[in-house]
């Protein structure tokens, strides 16, 4: 390629602004803008989806944990309140077991309905045969 | 891609041909590279999709399987009798126990908290050594308490796993009728077993992913299916009073072995069913066989003169006799085919209420051959005997009952009195309710309901009801039996405050030396 004339003085050059060259850059960087954007918005949902499921993974081990203890607390209630510790703990505070005399019923009173078969613990309700 | 070839041809007339060329070069080596991803991805992707996939599971993801909860037994008033809860055995990973060292020092700290000997420990270390696996049981569902001081030992090469475990809270109450389970978690006695399948479930899986530190982030649950809730029908303090007085009774009368059931016999729903010996089904290890036998229903017993209900029954409904009529107790002695028959007295003239009173042998006799044979074995059929009750427990036995064809002719004079049959008490509790409810017998059964772990029910009892003899003829025998705590021979069956009735029974054991009936053993 020969360029016309040989010499030339680059010095008195003035290069005309290209404004397509420019819109073209300008549209490339938004582009890559929009692009970076995108890789990064990903990269923080990828984030914080896992730890998120460090979170989750470790609020379902604190469940478990708390079923089991629940369970194990429901089951410590029933062996308290099992007829045999009850029995103890009554023995241990001077109650003594009913005795069949003690137990009778009381005929319903007119016009005041009892329960039926209220057991009363007491001598004078019984009845023998 | 188009319209940028075009425009670098447009723009070819004022740019040098090198340039076009660099720009094709460039462009054609990017399309290639893209191609040659592309070729990539879709070989990883497609072709090696299963193998890499499953690659990748082994290496970040966990597949657990999640034991099924076992599920509740409850009492009638919603008690619970049987509960499973999550407890934690130890395993040890032998790979991890780099020399002899270890295993004596793991062997010498495990041991006291196990409470196992030290050489038992470092024996079985030393065989998982020599073995090398990396997963030998070292205990199984240990306490909370012996869990917590394993872990803070921080062991190396001792892992641990998460196990159910059953509990009964209540210790040895209901032992015989919930059963117990084995190591495996399987039924083993009782209603567990019965019902093994409906109370197991199904397990589900866990899926976990980790890290590449082995940190686990996230996890996927396929649910299993919880065991199903049994209710029983049993009251958790009636159950624990009966045991109570049966304990007393057998250690007052010096017995081997007691049965004690309360049936409420309206609806056949058996309130209370005790056994003396009993076990802890928390440790059924440590009972003896017997200790674990039902005998309620697994044992049969020759009942005596509590079967005398049915030659009694059999003859004032079929009008061969009334509760007033008088029968002549031949001063205690009769005849059959041979064979002689005593009373414990010598009674002479009585009514038939008097004689079911005293028990005697001989008007109970009288009544049976009045009756005759395929009568008096009609009735026992009706009343139960010879046919399983079909109680929702295992090992039930039907009892003995020889049909008629095979009776000698004398098997009505014993069977009258209850000789040469074998009966179960639960067959025996049956038969009276079925007088205590007009003459109607309801299946005797122990569960009342089954439920979803939601709570949803699936079953409800509706056991069988039929008619044993007509409701006149139970008043009458009711009023009889009712004499028999009064005048008769369970004068000491009397309840202050309450009416009573029953009848007492008291049969020779068979010796197994002798092959005959022992003067000094019995069955009451």
């Amino acid at each position: 390629m020969n360029r016309h004339p040989l010499q030339h003085q680059n010095s008195n050059v003035h290069r005309e602004r290209d404004l397509r060259a420019l819109s073209r850059l300008a549209l490339q960087l938004g582009c890559a803008l929009a692009l970076c954007c995108g890789f990064v918005f990903a990269a923080g949902q990828h984030f914080a989806a896992v730890r998120y499921g460090y979170e989750s993974e470790t609020l379902r081990v604190e469940r478990q944990k708390l079923l089991e203890e629940q369970q194990r607390l429901i089951l410590e209630k029933e062996r308290a309140s099992s007829p045999a510790r009850l029995e103890a703990a009554a023995r241990q505070l001077g109650l003594k077991p009913l005795q069949p005399g003690q137990v009778g019923t009381r005929k319903p009173e007119t016009g005041r309905q009892l329960p039926v078969a209220t057991a009363l613990i007491h001598r004078s309700a019984s009845f023998n045969r | 891609m188009s319209a940028m070839l075009a425009r670098l041809s447009a723009e070819s007339k004022i740019r040098p041909d090198a340039s076009i060329r660099r720009a094709l070069f460039v462009a054609a080596f990017i399309i290639f590279w893209v191609f040659a991803i592309s070729v990539r991805l879709v070989y990883l992707q497609v072709s090696q999709h299963e193998a890499l996939g499953e690659r990748a599971r082994s290496q970040q993801q966990q597949a657990i399987e999640t034991s099924s909860q076992r599920g509740i037994l409850l009492d009638r008033h919603e008690r619970e009798l049987a509960r499973s809860i999550q407890t934690d055995s130890i395993f040890i990973d032998a790979a991890k126990l780099e020399n002899a060292g270890d295993i004596d020092c793991t062997a010498a700290r495990l041991a006291p908290l196990l409470a196992v000997k030290k050489e038992d420990l470092q024996g079985k270390l030393e065989d998982a050594k020599s073995k090398n696996s990396r997963f030998v049981w070292i205990a199984r569902r240990l306490s909370a308490e012996q869990a917590t001081a394993i872990q803070g030992l921080g062991l190396p090469g001792v892992n641990f796993r998460s196990e159910p475990k059953r509990f009964y809270p209540n210790g040895s109450i209901a032992a015989h009728v919930l059963g117990f389970v084995g190591i495996d978690g399987a039924g083993l006695g009782g209603v567990e077993q019965f019902y093994n399948e409906k109370i197991t479930g199904e397990p589900g899986k866990l899926f976990i992913e980790r890290d590449s530190e082995g940190n686990p982030y996230e996890s996927f649950e396929l649910p299993g299916t919880p065991g199903q809730t049994i209710v029983l029908t049993l009251d958790h303090s009636i159950q624990f009073r009966a045991e109570q007085a049966l304990l007393a009774a057998v250690t007052k009368s010096r017995a081997k072995s007691g049965t004690a059931i309360v049936l409420d016999p309206r609806s056949g729903e058996i309130l209370a069913l005790a056994n003396a010996p009993t076990f802890d089904p928390n440790k059924p290890g440590e009972a003896k066989p017997e200790a674990r036998s039902n005998w309620a229903l697994q044992n049969i017993y020759e009942p005596g003169s509590t079967f005398k209900i049915i030659s009694f029954s059999a003859a004032i409904e079929k009008g061969l006799a009334k509760p007033d009529d008088r029968i002549d107790c031949q001063m205690g002695s009769i005849r059959v085919a041979g064979r002689v028959v005593h009373d414990h007295h010598a009674f002479g003239s009585l009514t038939i209420t008097e004689a079911l009173a005293k028990s005697s042998n001989v008007a109970a006799i009288k009544l049976g051959i009045r009756v005759g044979d395929p009568t008096m074995y009609e009735y026992m059929k009706r009343f139960g005997f010879g046919s399983r009750t079909g109680i929702e427990l295992p090992g039930e036995t039907a009892g003995l009952l020889r049909p008629v064809s095979r009776w000698q002719p004398s098997s009505i004079g014993s069977i009258a009195i209850g000789q040469e049959i074998g009966v179960t008490p639960l067959q025996m509790a049956a038969a009276f309710g079925a007088l205590a409810n007009d003459g109607v017998r309801v299946a005797p059964h122990l569960v009342r309901e089954v439920r979803t772990a939601a709570g949803a029910s699936v079953y409800r009892a509706n056991p069988e009801q039929r008619r044993v003899v007509n409701a006149e003829t139970a008043r009458a025998l009711r009023q009889m039996l009712e004499s028999v705590t009064l005048n008769g021979t369970a004068r000491l069956a009397q309840l202050n405050g309450y009416s009573a009735a029953g009848k007492t029974g008291t049969a020779q054991k068979i010796d197994p030396k002798t092959k005959a009936y022992s003067q000094t053993k019995h069955v009451a």
